[in-house]
């Protein structure tokens, strides 16, 4: 068996790690327009945005001798849930024969299932002992935690210094040397370089620009989805607090696990009460409502929230009323961004451009008399 | 006391079960008015531009509801009988259709999941205390209309939408002869699409015209879809109530119809799921899906349909 799986976020850099260290065969996804390009042909017109990348991604993979597809998946009415039985039927009539392995999250399916389709993947290479298996995943996990965790406070630093670019440049070596680096105690090495090196950086603005970048899961995480727009906002010279990324959606459906216990439930819901935050009652599906928390939560701690969202996708166009009927109260300030397969990026950047400039001046010029 | 009920899923849906509810409390109903384009018009100023006419249409018919009734109930319904989900836009209604203005008279139900008794008693047992239902009155009915949910559900009885509806062609006019409707198609697709009149351009009529019988999910048999889409081997099985019920419907019916027209609405996120992997599991059959919006001209619909009907008589004669 030789497997893929779609490209997201910052699991593309760290699962060949993982899987280099355990002996299983793996094609990495690409990225790129063209893949799109090729997924856009492949899919539903109105599908939206992730599919089409994914589609692009596994098609370029097969040709490579990938044969396994090992894909997430979730039950909830969002879309995403369901990406894996059209994905598979679209393959089949374009003449790609994939196996697939869909995980879904264990609160749904139960635990035992869930490793058993774990096992499937570890099985096919690796019969040896379970607990360097456990032992390397974790490894790997955490590998990901700091290489996340660095790429927040270089984001998050970027407004401070004297030039913001600096923050950008350390960023694209970062991602470059993990790309190029094959095992994960390499990838530890070079984290500890880099952070080391972004420790140096002088700080010398005080009060820059605060902007919160949230919205749909993988448009965000996505940087070549977004392209790169959590960079292209810190090279302007913004504070960029990057609110999703893939240890909060693996925190997230950790929780969501553990939330199906009653005591946890109950907190949960306490704790939603105490921070006085109103958002949107239930859960509506995908992340649309912890999109609205994380918008509401940005009056407090920064200046102005953009949102990203794929063109079509129906949490985030309820996420997107409610912030709309919702921002005067609230005194949030939130710059939508749809995107779609044009890839023309002046629109957006003229956009950004103008928020970031009257964000700006509401902070200095406005605030200051 | 007069309870607005806005035409939306929960309209075509459920209609039966707040009427058995709400039977003998001395609350009357009132459902929202038939779309036309003042309820678009209203619904397009209060709802996102993103949102899919259906749901323009439910906010405007809340908007119109606002000035004529004490109440507007907005239940906000999550699963289905069979623990189904709907589709995430139909469950931000409330985010999504409710302006400012409303939020004296609106009143939102907790989320409801069918599948589960106790949720739903509790969801509904408050909006029925906020028009003054007693508990004792409120639990005999509530046990009632559940019931007669269950059995529409089960197949044992017809929707009171799909029992009602029936299209009555226009009387001939004096000196023509009317054929018997020589090709059987399918209209498939959302109810609230479906059986609205202003949402799919008339479609029946339209048909009716071009001499073709249209039929509706009304014919097919609930416990025979139910079925037909349990026993098809999914690799994850879709979650979807929209989709378990048209795809059931389609299959159940494939070989006593002619054709299928699926009505959807543009940027629908379940069709454009359901639509491509109906395509996919009907072999030869002639599939037509037909994107309605906002644009109210008609002659799009008009030359598709008489399109499809042309290829319909070509498909017999060969």
């Amino acid at each position: 068996m030789i497997f893929t799986f779609p490209g997201f976020g910052s699991l593309r850099y760290i699962v060949p790690k993982i899987m280099n260290d355990l002996d299983i065969q793996y094609i990495e996804p690409e990225d790129g327009g063209e893949i799109l390009m090729r997924g856009a042909a492949l899919s539903p017109e109105e599908m939206c945005l992730p599919f089409k990348y994914m589609m692009g991604s596994l098609a370029a993979a097969y040709e490579k001798g990938a044969d396994t597809v090992i894909m997430v998946s979730g039950s909830g009415p969002c879309r995403l849930g369901e990406y894996v039985e059209l994905m598979a039927e679209l393959m089949k009539n374009e003449g790609y024969e994939y196996q697939w392995i869909v995980l879904e999250p264990p609160s749904d399916i139960g635990l035992t299932e869930f490793m058993r389709r774990l096992n499937v993947v570890f099985n096919s290479r690796y019969s040896g002992n379970t607990l360097s298996v456990i032992r390397t995943i974790t490894e790997g996990l955490r590998v990901m935690y700091r290489f996340e965790k660095t790429e927040r406070n270089l984001l998050k630093k970027a407004g401070y210094l004297e030039d913001p670019q600096e923050a950008v440049r350390i960023m694209n070596k970062l991602e470059g040397e993990i790309r190029a680096e094959n095992s994960l105690p390499g990838c530890r090495r070079i984290l500890a370089r880099i952070r080391k090196e972004a420790s140096r950086l002088n700080i010398l603005k005080d009060n820059p620009v605060k902007v919160m970048v949230t919205g749909e899961i993988y448009t965000t995480a996505e940087s070549a989805v977004n392209r790169d727009i959590e960079k292209y906002l810190a090279s302007e010279g913004c504070s960029v607090l990057r609110c999703v990324d893939v240890t909060w959606w693996i925190r997230r459906m950790v929780n969501r696990f553990i939330g199906e216990l009653m005591p946890m439930k109950i907190l949960h819901h306490m704790k939603r009460k105490k921070s006085g935050m109103q958002g949107i009652s239930c859960d509506i599906g995908g992340y649309g409502r912890e999109t609205v928390d994380m918008l509401l939560s940005s009056a407090k701690n920064a200046d102005g929230a953009v949102k990203l969202m794929p063109a079509g996708c129906m949490p985030e166009i309820v996420a997107k009323s409610y912030c709309e009927k919702h921002q005067d109260e609230a005194g949030i300030r939130v710059l939508n961004l749809i995107y779609d397969e044009m890839s023309g990026n002046a629109g957006c950047e003229t956009r950004i451009e103008a928020f970031v400039d009257m964000l700006e001046r509401r902070k200095n010029v406005l605030a200051g008399d | 006391m007069r309870i607005g009920i806005p035409r939306g899923y929960f309209y075509y849906n459920c209609c039966s079960f707040i009427k058995v509810l709400l039977e003998g409390t001395g609350a009357e109903i009132i459902f929202g008015p038939e779309n036309n384009d003042e309820v678009l018009e209203r619904g397009r100023k209060i709802a996102a531009d993103e949102t899919c006419m259906p749901v323009k249409l439910v906010a405007g018919q809340i908007d119109i509801l606002n000035n004529e009734c004490d109440i507007v109930a907005v239940p906000r319904i999550m699963k289905d009988m069979r623990g189904r989900w709907l589709c995430p836009e139909q469950l931000g209604i409330p985010e999504i259709c409710i302006g400012k203005k409303h939020h004296g008279k609106t009143v939102v139900t907790e989320p409801v999941y069918f599948d589960d008794f106790a949720c739903t008693y509790k969801s509904f047992r408050k909006l029925c205390s906020r028009i003054g239902v007693e508990r004792k009155q409120y639990d005999r009915n509530f046990r009632r209309a559940y019931e007669h949910l269950a059995e529409i559900s089960a197949g044992r009885r017809q929707m009171h939408m799909e029992a009602d509806w029936e299209f009555k062609p226009a009387a001939p006019p004096p000196g023509e002869i009317i054929l018997p409707g020589v090709h059987r198609v399918l209209i498939t697709g959302h109810c609230y699409n479906v059986y609205d009149k202003f949402a799919n351009g008339d479609i029946m009529r339209l048909l009716d015209e071009a001499g073709i019988e249209a039929v509706t999910e009304k014919i097919a048999d609930r416990a025979e879809m139910e079925s037909i889409f349990m026993s098809t081997p999914f690799i994850k099985k879709p979650f979807w109530e929209t989709f378990a019920r048209i795809y059931g419907t389609v299959m159940s019916l494939l070989d006593e119809i002619d054709g299928i027209i699926y009505l959807s609405s543009f940027s629908c996120g379940i069709d454009s799921f359901a639509a491509d992997m109906i395509r996919m599991h009907i072999g030869e059959k002639p599939f037509m899906v037909l994107k309605t919006d906002e644009h109210k001209g008609n002659a799009g619909i008009e030359t598709r349909i008489e399109a499809f009907a042309d290829m319909l008589e070509r498909r017999k004669i060969l």
